[in-house]
Order: C-alpha cells, then sequence, then structure tokens
C-alpha cells in the first residue's frame, strides 16, 4: 500500500515539474487579431499556429481575436496585448495621438477586402457614386475598410455628408446584405465570397485584385501585418524576433503551397464549406505578401488615402520609414 | 436673505471644486504626470468642443440623437403609464402578467442591442426601440407603485360622496400617480439617452453614439471625452427643465 502510494507521490511531483519546466521554456505572448478568427487578411496568425510554427520558436502565444482592427489597435496602444495582427492604418491614427507604433511584418500589400453589393441592385449600382445617400457597410466606424469606403465615394465626387457608413463587423457581413441593411459593404474573406456564391452579392470593385487596386490608389496599398509598439520592440527584442520568425515562415510556405493545402492544415471549423473557402483564397492569391516586408510605397498610398478623405489632413507629410520596421523580417530572412 | 447667501455659498463651493478639478487634469496631463493619449486635457476638450459648435458638424449629429431619444422617451412613457394603469384597474391582468415583466426586467437589454438591429434594421427605428425598452420599465413600475400607494381613506371618502369611476380616475388617482410617474421621467431620461447611443454606438452612420464610436478609432481621446461632455450637459439640461416642470406639478397636486 505505501509502495504505491509512494509511486503514484513521485509521479505527481515529476509531472508537476515537468509542466513546470515546460510552462518555463516556452515564452508567453498576448497576441490580439482584429478580426474575427479565419479571415483571409490575417490567415497567416491561423496558419503559423496550425503549422506549429509558433511552438517551434518556444512561444505560447494566447491569441485574441477582436471584433474589428480598432478595438485590437486600441488593446494595443493601452498595453493589454503586446502585439497585434492589423492594419497599418492603426499606426498611422497613433502616430497622430502621439504614441510610436511600427508595422513589422507585411502579411497583404493589397486591400483584400471586396466591395460587394446586393445582387438586388445590380441595375442601379454601377460604380460607388451610386452609393451616394445609401446604407453602406464597413467594419467598424473609422476602420481600415472605413477609409477605403470613403476614398472610393469621394474620389467619385460624394460629399462626407451624402455617405451613410455603418459599422457591420467582419463575419456579420452576411445577414447585413441578405437582411438589406446595406445595400453593399466593404467586406472580408471568406465570408464575401459566401455571399457571391450564393447568388446574394456581386463584385463592384474586387481590391483583392493587383488590377482593381492600381485602379483605385495608384498603386500597392500597405493593407495588413503584425504590429508592435516601439518600446516593446526596443524591451522585448527576443520574443518580436520569434513572432517574426513563425510568420515570415507562414507567408513562405504560402507562397509555396496550393491553396488547397491551406484548407488542409486549418482546423475544419476555420474553413467551413471547403469549395467556397478555396474559390475564396484563390481570387485573393495576389493580395499576400511573399517576401513579409512592409514597403514604403504601399504606406506612402495609404498615407496619401488618409489625407485625401480629411481624415488626418498632413498625412503625407509623415515619414513612412518611422512608421515601418524591417529589420526583424531581414533577420528571419537571413536564416534560410 | 440668508438662505439666499447659503445657495450662494453652495454654488461657490461647488463651481470651486470644478475648476480645481480641471487645473488638478490640465497640470497632471502637462506635467506628464498622466498621459494624454488616455485622457486628454481640458483645455484641448474646449477647443474641440467649440470647433464642433462653431462648424455645426456637434448638432447635426445631436439632432440625430435627441430625435430617437425623445421618440424614445416619449413612446416608453406612453407605454409605461398605459400599461401601469392597466395592471392597477385590472387584478387579473397584474397577476398574470406579473411574472412576464419581472423577468423582461431582468433582461440586459444592452447585450440584446445586436439583436435589436437584426430585427429592426439600422436606421432609428432599432434605436428608438432601444430607448423604449428602457424607460418603458421605468415608468411602468413608478406608475403602477403610485396608483397601488394611493391613500385608501381618500378613494373611499371619494365614493362616499358618490363620486363614479371615472371622477375618481381623473381627480384622486392620477394626481396621485403624477409625483410617481414624474419622478421616473427624471430618470427615464438618462435611459432613453442611453439606449439611443448604445443603439448608434453598435451600428448607425450618424449620432452622438456614431461620432464617439468614429473618434474611438482614431485613438482621439479628446473627441471621445468631448463627445461625452456634451451628451452629459445634454441630459443635465432636460432634467433641469423637468424639475421645473414637476416642482409646478407637485405643486398643483398639494394644493
Amino acid at each position: 500500500m505505501t509502495r504505491w502510494l509512494r509511486i503514484t507521490l513521485a509521479l505527481a511531483i515529476a509531472l508537476t515539474g515537468w509542466q513546470i519546466a515546460w510552462a518555463a521554456e516556452r515564452e508567453k505572448v498576448d497576441f490580439g487579431v482584429g478580426s474575427a478568427p479565419g479571415a483571409s487578411v490575417y490567415i497567416q496568425v491561423d496558419l503559423a499556429k496550425a503549422l506549429g510554427y509558433f511552438a517551434e520558436e518556444g512561444l505560447d502565444v494566447n491569441l485574441q481575436h477582436f471584433k474589428g482592427g480598432a478595438v485590437a489597435g486600441a488593446a494595443l496602444v493601452g498595453g493589454s496585448i503586446e502585439i497585434s495582427a492589423n492594419a497599418v492604418d492603426h499606426v498611422i491614427k497613433a502616430k497622430q495621438q502621439g504614441k510610436e507604433l511600427r508595422m513589422i511584418v507585411s502579411f497583404t500589400h493589397l486591400p483584400g477586402t471586396p466591395l460587394v453589393v446586393n445582387t438586388k441592385y445590380r441595375n442601379e449600382i454601377k460604380s460607388p457614386k451610386d452609393l451616394r445617400g445609401r446604407p453602406v457597410g464597413v467594419t467598424a466606424p473609422g476602420s481600415a475598410t472605413d477609409l477605403l469606403m470613403r476614398y472610393m465615394m469621394s474620389k467619385e465626387g460624394v460629399r462626407p455628408e451624402e455617405m451613410k457608413i455603418i459599422g457591420v463587423g467582419t463575419n456579420t457581413i452576411v445577414p447585413a446584405i441578405e437582411n438589406d441593411q446595406v445595400v453593399a459593404a466593404i467586406g472580408v474573406d471568406p465570408w464575401v465570397t459566401h455571399l457571391v456564391k450564393r447568388g446574394k452579392g456581386f463584385l463592384l470593385v474586387d481590391l483583392r485584385t493587383e488590377k482593381d487596386t492600381r485602379a483605385v490608389f495608384g498603386g500597392p496599398y500597405q493593407f495588413t501585418g503584425l504590429l508592435a509598439r516601439a518600446d516593446i520592440i526596443e524591451r522585448r527584442p527576443g520574443m518580436i524576433q520569434k513572432v517574426v520568425n513563425a510568420l515570415v515562415k507562414a507567408n513562405r510556405w504560402m507562397a509555396a503551397n496550393p491553396v488547397e493545402k491551406w484548407a488542409e492544415v486549418l482546423p475544419p471549423e476555420l474553413v467551413g464549406d471547403r469549395a467556397t473557402w478555396i474559390e475564396s483564397f484563390k481570387a485573393s492569391r495576389e493580395t499576400f505578401t511573399a517576401d513579409s516586408l512592409p514597403t514604403k510605397e504601399a504606406v506612402m498610398t495609404v498615407l496619401r488615402t488618409f489625407e485625401a478623405v480629411g481624415q488626418i489632413p498632413n498625412a503625407t507629410r509623415m515619414d513612412p520609414d518611422g512608421l515601418i520596421d524591417t529589420r526583424f523580417v531581414r533577420k528571419a530572412l537571413e536564416r534560410k | 436673505m440668508r438662505r439666499a447667501a447659503a445657495s450662494l455659498d453652495i454654488l461657490g463651493w461647488r463651481l470651486l471644486l470644478l475648476a480645481a478639478f480641471l487645473l488638478l487634469w490640465e497640470v497632471s496631463v502637462r506635467r506628464g504626470w498622466i498621459d494624454r493619449f488616455f485622457v486628454s486635457q481640458p483645455s484641448h476638450l474646449f477647443r474641440q468642443t467649440w470647433d464642433w459648435v462653431a462648424s455645426g458638424y456637434v448638432f447635426r449629429h445631436l439632432w440625430v440623437t435627441m430625435e430617437e431619444m425623445l421618440l424614445g422617451f416619449l413612446a416608453g412613457t406612453l407605454l409605461g403609464i398605459l400599461v401601469g394603469f392597466l395592471f392597477a384597474f385590472m387584478p387579473v391582468v397584474a397577476r398574470i402578467f406579473d411574472p412576464l415583466m419581472v423577468l423582461l426586467n431582468a433582461l440586459p437589454r444592452v447585450v440584446l442591442a445586436p439583436l435589436f438591429v437584426l430585427w429592426f434594421g439600422l436606421g432609428l427605428l432599432s434605436k428608438v426601440v432601444m430607448a423604449v425598452s428602457l424607460v418603458f420599465f421605468v415608468v411602468f413600475f413608478s406608475t403602477y407603485t403610485g396608483l397601488r400607494e394611493v391613500d385608501r381613506d381618500i378613494v373611499n371618502n371619494a365614493r362616499i360622496l358618490g363620486g363614479s369611476r371615472r371622477q375618481l380616475i381623473q381627480h384622486v388617482y392620477v394626481p396621485a400617480a403624477m409625483a410617481w410617474i414624474f419622478s421616473s421621467l427624471r430618470t427615464s431620461v438618462g435611459f432613453a439617452l442611453i439606449g439611443a447611443v448604445v443603439g448608434e454606438y453598435l451600428g448607425a452612420s450618424e449620432g452622438m453614439g456614431w461620432v464617439i464610436a468614429y473618434a474611438e478609432a482614431q485613438f482621439n481621446s479628446t473627441q471621445v471625452i468631448a463627445g461625452l461632455f456634451v451628451l452629459m450637459a445634454v441630459v443635465a439640461l432636460m432634467d433641469f427643465g423637468l424639475k421645473r416642470l414637476e416642482e409646478h406639478f407637485s405643486h398643483w397636486k398639494a394644493s
């Protein structure tokens, strides 16, 4: 009897010891994502996790999904998360308020968020200017998609007071369009493709393609990537490098593998209907940044957009080099 | 004379405390004791509010919010009074529906807001319904209580004097319930505003809730707090008006 007790006790002690060692080995990171899980523009994060790249780097990543980029951005500036998968817009807006963030990895260099219109209005809405005075959706007021919408409408002469822009979330774009709460929306994939495939919506401007993005913005448009606070970058460069390594690896893996393979790797609940998912990611392929590097040129396009809609009057006076930090990506790329 | 002097004293103290608070706020931010990013600072808030007023920006949005708030307030109040009377004069109805009222009142309406948006769309209606759902219960419970608390002796005396049911309601019940209803109105103005603003905050293209949500997305704490101050001023003003009205009515009741 006592022998069994001893063995159990020894086992218990060994087990706790092992657990403590395991926990100590892995560095904890609070990682916020600016969307519901599974968004195409943040798929690197889901893939890096599914492929075990974070664990390989010795990271214990605590993923927190936010309703939209702006909320995650606020959490990042406020310090409740340490890094965030988010649009570069938040770096610019934080800078405007005197806070220093940096984009350290690029996920997408095209917006990747198409302008989708309810099929019912196919004969009435032929260009963004036809959305004048009608309710249109973006992920959240003041978010990156809000900026895109404002720019596309104002470029065609729609004045701000004629815009009825409503926040409808990321995955909730589906009911918003179907219930006719908004006639059109800038949405995130794979949810937009769901609408299109079921005949509920059609694409007016496909910002997932270089062609349409160039036509609207005149060049590449820096969209999502990994953001971090400047002081965290200085204080914990080791942690940052590990996260960047994992995400650079995911970007590379994505460039080297067909979309069908991505669907295999990801947890089935993120993929949902496989055929739709694959179709949506095939259409998004041009948006992904294979070399992970955010570029000055693409950030400049965003600054010009901010200035054009009057959200940040002198945005182009900001130095795009002060908004991105490519040291970690370059180091990660040198490894192999 | 002495009372006037005393109330002047009180007013002086209030202003002094307010000034001290604002000064402390301003100085702490300027000295860097607290981060302006999170709390803004009074001088920026005044300038922001002035810019809004000068450009008319704030009025456009305030008008939208006020419209939703007033509609919700009126509809919620009428409904509350109506159902309150129904409950008071038809005890059977009250006994059947009492648990339902308690259950409905226990629902966290703010969490229900996204559902309201789904049911009633992203326009005016969802905000009005939100406001009604908050105002209704406050007014209903007050009306119901007010009618039940009517002095039985007065009711019986009126009956003995040959008062009809209508006369009873008109001269005994309504005046008695009035005090209760008015005190609940002052509370429900705030609730109506909460309903409208929360609705806008969740999905709208205009209104003060939208202004605040938009400013939050820009990390612009000055605009967020300035927006809150504007709303605060509106409620304070409406409360002042209702208080005058209440005094008027309680005077009428006492005589």
